[in-house]
């Protein structure tokens, strides 16, 4: 049937009652992290409550004048800016490998870059702890990026391949049959029509970054604590509402970051 | 044209390089401090706690050697060994229970030298070869009085009894603190009787609780829950009691029998400032720093000469009073240095049974 | 994850010799990843089952002490259970919020598209410590359940807490499935139905519940093995007396640095895990579903 007849066909069915008050409540059931942690994180209280009573952008302040919690979020920003920048060049490869080239155990490959996605993350986190103190790399930059980037590497993979589906190959012709070298081919043609789902790529591998904690909760020391880690110690450590400031925070941060690929395509689609 | 796209192209590789490097040496290194700096890091158990050390011991340290401290946590002594055995240690000094100072001496942890500090301070039969005394703490029955308005808990055994006093419960994170001996004592252990633990006597006595009891991540946690009025009733140590007593918990401590036990500062072994350490615990054994964190905290000190001035609270609280000093039971760090790894193991399985 | 390829129309590459050296090369732009995959990921793998079988000592002597000591078998089967929970719950919740989907106006639709994605976008972190603060006494869900009557309702620290805050997150894994299932559905099939005199509850159970099995199937099988793996909102929210599987794994190398045991707990792990995708797979293909989603926990 056609896309075209289903929404009126459908639209003779309104919603009953119970169906829209199972909705609201699963609706309610989605949002409710959100809908609590961002009053919350505006409280002028020193506990927590909520609703709060007064406001205040006090717990911003708390955050932003603590030296512990702006390291760590600057070692995650760091962090997942350096794996955003290997899983995408990596990610790009794979793609471009699966799509264009021809050998035996593709499909393997293809297994091997999924595999990350559906491992149970802790008997992940807990086998990489394991080789990375051998390797003394518990604790570095470098360990955390290879983590990172193996958790990442999925997401680009799945992306760019994605776009790359969606490739028309003849634009590669007509460009060679208009005199372009391959590498201009690439530069001209390729990279532009691509960019949107690289850059996609880059920011889910950036969030799958910044948002990883219990590879990081393992990897973790004094040196090096991201932010998702330094708010899990504050949950069980010392919970104070700064928490709330900085999970605001995320959620913003994240939101804004997932929101740029979409942006950019719709402006070109516009364009 | 194709020259241009070149060098954009080498451009772009360029700049990606230099900010991977840069960004790759940037990270890490202690917060605000300078890779210069000779830092110290002191491991404890979270704030307020650990801010109390900072303040009684650390600063005034600092401010005599210039010697920086910066501080982490939890204290964990897996996490401890993983570091030694993998040769990558990032802690200096280490605030742990006795029994762990006395079971992982001289694998896990640095001999302490004694040329450094002086091991007259300390009460003899408390000085190990890794580990003198930081402070004496007391395991503690405390209940919610106003839920237990009308009928007040009076002895450890009700602490056991659901049925008398139901209620939600929490104990410690370490089993190490206490949690058995009170339950043998409860269930009518004599206190010169208690070692060696029957555990099996005393996990069937706290069964019954299992299902109420909040059984905490961290001694913030506890803190934080008693504060919150998440429980009715708690196994409590004596520091973090006096926290939550004076941010408004309504809270009383019942006085039958008060478990007493110390805490070392232990240098894990392949410290990198591990000459600081020595300096720090020598620093923090000095009367002055001594009875500042005691009084701070609400600790008792490790010289019975030094007299702590003990607020209001801190009295209600204190177990070594004329009248309560009787209910006092001491710990074994002996028996705990011996049976720790076994006991934490069959307890954990316990808990998750 | 798509697989299509467009090829060149024959004919028109300029040289197809060196199309092919050049769809050769194209495969060495796999290797470095390949390798990154190897090093940190298969080899790690590799070793912590490897040291399920050495670690203290050569044999199966982990696995045995898996089944004797006493807590082992407990705690996979709670796992299990309570996997079979959120993913039961989830679909309960989902299905008619997917039917509802696919019934109301362009709008409404991606308003609703919205809410179910929110969980991907809400960080890990500050959606746990949400859910703490929710669960906690005298929390948020303790006060509105004293409304109604229902006094010291205290999520936090039992199953049931960890269960709603994971059917939460869950939600996306099961309603973008049976969503795009339903969506296949052609809704004349139920008019016809009740047309011909099948009431219309009778109609539904019997046409349009076996379609969208499909949809369930992959759903259910997605969150089931997902709640599986984990960590950190058990750890949160639930409490050591109801340990998962990977609290355990988590607890037996930090706190005993027991790299044996927890190998051969997380080996049963990802045998269960394995096994569900198998037979899964032989019905449907339940990771299409998942492309371009964040949010390991």
């Amino acid at each position: 049937m056609s896309d075209a007849v289903k929404p009126a066909v459908g639209r003779d069915h309104a919603l009953g009652w119970g169906l829209k008050s199972v909705v609201a409540l699963v609706g309610l059931l989605l949002a409710a992290p959100t809908v609590v942690v961002v009053p919350m994180s505006f409280s002028g209280a020193d506990t927590f409550e909520f609703p709060p009573k007064n406001w205040s952008v006090r717990w911003y302040e708390a955050f932003f004048n603590s030296e512990r919690w702006m390291f760590s979020l600057l070692t995650s920003v760091q962090i997942a800016f350096l794996v955003a920048l290997t899983a995408t060049v990596l990610g790009v490869g794979v793609a471009f490998g699966l799509d264009r080239a021809r050998f035996k155990g593709r499909n393997a490959i293809r297994s091997l870059m999924m595999a990350p996605m559906i491992m149970p993350g802790i008997v992940v986190a807990v086998a990489i702890y394991g080789v990375f103190l051998r390797w003394q790399l518990n604790g570095t930059a470098t360990g955390f990026v290879a983590a990172h980037t193996v958790l990442a590497l999925p997401f680009v993979v799945t992306v760019v391949s994605t776009s790359l589906a969606g490739y028309d190959r003849t634009m590669d012709v007509a460009a060679a049959t208009l005199g372009a070298t391959a590498l201009t081919t690439f530069f001209r043609v390729t990279v532009p029509l691509l960019a949107p789902g690289v850059l996609s790529g880059f920011v889910f591998a950036f969030v799958t970054s910044l948002d990883e904690v219990v590879i990081a909760l393992f990897l973790q020391t004094p040196d090096i604590q991201t932010l998702p880690v330094q708010m899990y110690n504050s949950i069980t450590l010392e919970i104070d509402p700064t928490i709330a400031a900085a999970s605001s925070l995320m959620v913003a941060a994240t939101t804004i970051v997932l929101l740029v690929p979409l942006l950019v395509r719709r402006k070109r689609s516009t364009s | 044209m194709r020259r241009n796209i070149g060098t954009k192209a080498r451009a772009l590789v360029g700049v990606g390089l230099a900010v991977t490097l840069a960004a790759g040496c940037s990270i890490g290194g202690s917060p605000g401090g300078d890779a210069g700096d000779k830092a110290l890091t002191f491991v404890s158990t979270g704030n307020p706690f650990q801010g109390y050390q900072k303040t009684a011991w650390q600063d005034p340290f600092t401010k005599e050697t210039g010697i920086k401290v910066r501080n982490d946590g939890p204290v964990d002594e897996a996490k401890l060994r993983s570091m030694v055995d993998a040769g990558k240690v990032t802690w200096d000094l280490v605030d742990t229970s006795a029994a762990a100072a006395s079971q992982y001496c001289g694998t896990y942890l640095e001999k302490l030298d004694f040329s450094v500090v002086d091991k007259s301070a300390f009460p003899p039969d408390t000085v190990g070869e890794c580990g003198v005394p930081a402070y004496f703490y007391s395991l503690m029955f405390m209940y919610d009085t106003k839920k237990y308005a009308s009928d007040p808990p009076t002895a450890l055994a009700d602490f056991f009894d659901v049925k008398k006093y139901p209620g939600r419960r929490i104990v410690p994170p370490e089993v190490a603190v206490g949690i058995l001996e009170a339950a043998l004592l409860a269930d009518g252990v004599a206190p010169d009787k208690l070692y060696p633990l029957d555990v099996e006597r005393a996990l069937k006595k706290m069964e019954p609780i299992k299902a109420v009891t909040t059984f905490a991540k961290t001694y913030g946690q506890m803190q934080q829950m008693l504060v919150d009025r998440q429980v009715d009733m708690g196994l409590v140590l004596t520091a973090r009691a006096y926290q939550s007593l004076k941010a408004g918990a309504p809270f009383k401590t019942v006085w039958d029998k008060t478990l007493v036990n110390w805490d070392d500062l232990v240098i894990p072994k392949g410290a990198p400032n591990k000459e600081a350490a020595m300096k720090l615990i020598a620093f923090a054994a000095k009367d002055g720093p001594t009875g500042h964190f005691a009084e701070l905290a609400s600790v008792q000190p490790v010289r019975d000469t030094i007299k702590p001035k003990y607020d209001d609270i801190q009295q209600q609280i204190n177990p070594f009073t004329e009248d309560r000093k009787a209910g006092v039971v001491r710990m074994s760090d002996d028996w705990w240095g011996k049976n720790f790894d076994k006991v934490t193991q069959r307890y954990t399985a316990w808990l998750a049974g | 994850m798509t697989t299509a390829t467009i090829k060149a129309p024959p004919g028109v590459s300029p040289a197809r010799g060196a199309g092919r050296a050049r769809r050769r090369a194209a495969g060495w732009l796999i290797l470095p990843a390949a390798a990154l995959l190897l090093v940190f990921f298969v080899y790690p793998i590799a070793t912590i089952v490897w040291q399920s079988f050495t670690d203290p000592a050569p044999g199966l002597g982990n696995y045995v002490a898996l089944l004797h000591d006493g807590i082992s078998v407990t705690v996979i089967v709670r796992t299990l259970v309570t996997a079979l929970i959120v993913a039961g719950s989830t679909l309960i919740v989902a299905y008619p919020y997917a039917y509802a989907m696919t019934k109301v106006g362009p709008r409404a639709r991606g308003v609703m598209t919205v809410l179910v994605l929110l969980p991907f976008w809400t960080s890990l972190m500050a959606r746990n410590f949400a859910w703490y603060m929710l669960e906690r006494r005298d929390g948020l869900i303790d006060r509105m359940l004293g409304l109604i009557g229902l006094d010291g309702v205290v999520l936090l620290g039992t199953v049931a807490g960890v269960t709603v805050a994971m059917v939460q997150v869950m939600l996306p894994f099961m309603v973008l499935p049976l969503y795009s299932a339903m969506k296949q559905i052609d809704p004349r099939l139920l008019d016809a139905a009740t047309s011909l005199g099948a009431p219309r509850r009778r109609a539904f159970a019997k046409v349009y519940l076996p379609l969208s099995v499909p949809g369930m199937l992959s759903g259910f099988s997605l969150v089931f093995i997902m709640t599986l793996g984990f960590y950190i909102t058990p750890a949160l929210l639930g409490s050591p007396q109801q340990s998962l599987v990977p609290q355990v794994i988590g607890q037996k190398v930090s706190a005993l640095l027991d790299f044996g045991g927890a190998g051969a707990l997380g080996a049963v792990l990802l045998m269960i895990t394995l096994l569900v995708l198998f037979v899964v797979s032989r019905f449907t293909r339940p990771f299409t579903a998942l492309s371009g989603t964040v949010g390991n926990e």
